[in-house]
């Protein structure tokens, strides 16, 4: 299963757009650095089948709230992060 | 193809050095017996455009850099059927001599086997 790496805005970008459309069922999602603002995007809604990871510090740092996230987002921290590395293959960076 | 690496290619070719960068480490990788494929996704299906002149724009021509890629032994290319058609680009348009290109309505499928994953 491919871990998908998002770290731009979806507002500003295509890479979450080109993200999407590369998911293959049982990826996973995770948003960093800007790719936290996609939390707002109402693309994500869409996402049932794939688990998507958001990093806590990157989202907090931006004034994005849990409460903002869907219920869908599980929030973790960098420790998790490297679990999730270790847990899928392959990695793909979507970071422009 | 479980060792084998997939680059995707994400920019189009002038407007930054990212897709001529890609480019060149796929033919770097290739030169040194990497297996490698690549897959041209979003704007950088415009990398192959047939008839590029970047003359005027005082550019290289990208497009001779692909068309080394049979030399190297690159000869698959996947490119994403939904970006063509998001495009309006004809699979007419982005032939390469040498190499087979391959449509590919589920990108998410073709990435999944590969080891390693490039972005550019």
């Amino acid at each position: 299963m491919t871990l998908h790496v998002v770290s731009k805005s979806p507002f500003s970008c295509q890479a979450l757009h080109d993200c999407l459309q590369s998911l293959a069922e049982g990826d996973a999602l995770l948003l960093i650095e800007d790719g936290v603002y996609a939390l707002q995007h109402q693309a994500l809604q869409s996402l049932h089948k794939t688990k998507i990871y958001c990093l806590s510090a990157d989202s907090q740092a931006r004034g994005l709230q849990t409460s903002s996230a869907s219920d869908s987002v599980e929030m973790i921290d960098d420790t998790r992060w490297v679990q999730l590395c270790t847990e899928h293959n392959p990695i793909v960076s979507w970071f422009r | 193809m479980s060792n084998q690496t997939l680059a995707l290619c994400r920019a189009a070719p002038y407007g930054s050095a990212l897709a001529r960068e890609g480019i060149e480490a796929v033919l770097a990788s290739a030169a040194m017996e990497q297996e490698i494929d690549l897959l041209f996704l979003g704007d950088g299906i415009f990398q192959l455009l047939d008839n590029q002149a970047p003359e005027a724009i005082e550019q290289k021509s990208l497009r001779r850099n692909l068309m080394a890629l049979p030399m190297f032994g690159v000869e698959q290319l996947y490119v994403c059927q939904r970006s063509l058609e998001e495009r309006g680009i004809g699979p007419d348009l982005i032939q390469i001599p040498g190499a087979e290109v391959t449509l590919v309505g589920n990108p998410g499928e073709l990435i999944a086997p590969y080891q390693c994953v490039l972005s550019f």
